[in-house]
């Protein structure tokens, strides 16, 4: 090691005599010797055209990666009552323990669009441009305006609309159902069930059972959903729309339930298609 | 003892510039120990599967290089070839390697240096200038360039020791 240590500097000074830049650099080198062994010539290329590869591949592999932590999937699960969440769009919610929400990155872009499970209230922020749709397991929930109730259970979806304009969508059938304020909305899968609540009326249908039972149903409700049902267009006079209707149905045609409307409130009903 | 592809690529990048320089002690300039090194490596490769007797590569090519080296001397004018002969030819084979090996990474370690600090390390070392004359090339003044020539030989003698610590103690 003395020995060593003593002939740093003179080393020091050889090697500087003789330092050019790029001199003695085995890169070069080895392309240099492609000239005699032409076997490493295009190991020489190939060795470049790894690297290249290895580099491509490396960004690509990062890119992909970043792209697909970027666009994540956001899960939000609550762990006990009440936890409050403020969604990107500025939309309150308060969830219950066990619930659970999704939204993807695009949330915002075009529309708003959660899927949800267990108990949450919205407070959905306003923005009519982008419609703020829940998505449960059993329903389609398109909000219209603010504060609104969902529990999603294994057997159905429930709505409470606290204040403004929600339209309900169950799976099946696929009507939907304009609720506003103090209205609630019971769907079950089982029997293919809804029943919506009003303050002083409420409206029951079963899809299996092809029954309507309607009790104090604004006409107005009634309309929209038969409408709906029977996929035909109905046409009331609007000073009728405020009359209300208490009555049930089972298994009779749109023609034959209009008569009977038509009969018992002694209204204007047309099916126009 | 056979040598694949990509041991002798692997070997090529070790061992080229420390048998350059190497080389470079017999031969005195840099074309001719370059040919050296180049031909060297032509024929390991050529021998690749005939080296049963070689039990290290490293020894072998430095053995190569310096019969390579003295068989060129030899057979050049003679005038010249002996004037060519360093007096240090009486080291050791084993010295000579670590020399050499020092010496490449002296050449590392200058090619890392920052241009400005490499360049008057140069002037310095290889044109034999004093800190005075380097100051009035460059403009700086005196104590800067000591300041760069002290940097530079700090950060060499502190990798120089480091390395042989690495591989020594």
């Amino acid at each position: 090691m003395k020995k060593n240590r003593h002939n740093l500097d003179e080393s020091v000074r050889f090697v500087a005599q003789h330092y050019q830049k790029g001199l003695f650099d085995p890169s070069t080198g080895w392309r240099r010797l492609g000239n005699s062994l032409p076997e490493f010539r295009r190991t020489g290329h190939l060795l470049i055209l790894k690297r290249v590869a290895a580099m491509v591949l490396l960004l690509l592999i990062t890119g992909i990666a970043i792209l697909m932590i970027g666009n994540r999937p956001k899960h939000l699960f609550a762990q006990s009552d009440n936890t409050e969440f403020t969604l990107p769009d500025q939309t309150e919610i308060v969830m219950q323990k066990g619930a659970a929400l999704t939204y993807d990155h695009h949330f915002g872009d075009q529309s708003r669009y959660v899927s949800m499970r267990g108990d949450i209230r919205f407070s959905v922020a306003h923005d009519k441009s982008k419609p703020f749709i829940v998505s449960t397991p059993t329903a389609n929930i398109t909000v219209l305006g603010t504060v609104f109730d969902v529990s999603e259970y294994d057997e159905g979806t429930a709505l409470s609309v606290i204040s403004g304009k929600v339209l309900f969508t169950p799976e099946s059938p696929a009507v939907q159902i304009l609720c506003s304020s103090g209205m609630r909305i019971d769907y079950k899968t089982k029997g293919k069930e809804i029943n919506v609540y009003a303050d002083d009326s409420s409206i029951f249908y079963s899809a299996e059972q092809n029954v309507l039972t309607l009790n104090n149903a604004p006409l107005e409700q009634v309309i929209l959903l038969l409408s709906q049902f029977y996929n035909v267009k109905l046409y009331a006079p609007a000073e009728e729309l405020q009359l209300r209707l208490t009555t049930s149905f089972s298994g009779q045609g749109i023609i034959e339930i209009v008569n009977i409307i038509n009969f018992t409130l002694d209204t204007q009903i047309q099916i126009t298609n | 003892m056979q040598v694949s592809k990509k041991q002798f690529s692997g070997y090529f990048e070790t061992y080229y510039r420390q048998l350059c320089l190497h080389a470079l002690h017999f031969m005195g300039n840099s074309e001719d120990a370059e040919d050296v090194v180049q031909e060297i490596f032509v024929h390991l490769w050529d021998k690749r599967e005939r080296l049963d007797t070689v039990s290290s590569v490293k020894s072998y090519l430095y053995k190569a290089v310096r019969n390579n080296c003295l068989t060129r001397i030899r057979d050049a004018k003679p005038t010249t070839s002996i004037d060519r002969i360093p007096p240090d030819q009486l080291l050791l084979e084993e010295e000579q390697e670590e020399r050499a090996e020092m010496e490449a990474r002296i050449w590392k370690m200058i090619d890392e240096l920052p241009e400005r600090r490499r360049q008057i390390f140069l002037m310095a070392k290889r044109d034999g200038m004093s800190y005075k004359e380097i100051a009035e090339k460059t403009g700086l003044t005196v104590k800067t360039i000591e300041n760069h020539i002290f940097r530079a030989m700090q950060s060499l003698r502190s990798k120089d020791f480091k390395a042989y610590l690495f591989f020594f103690a």
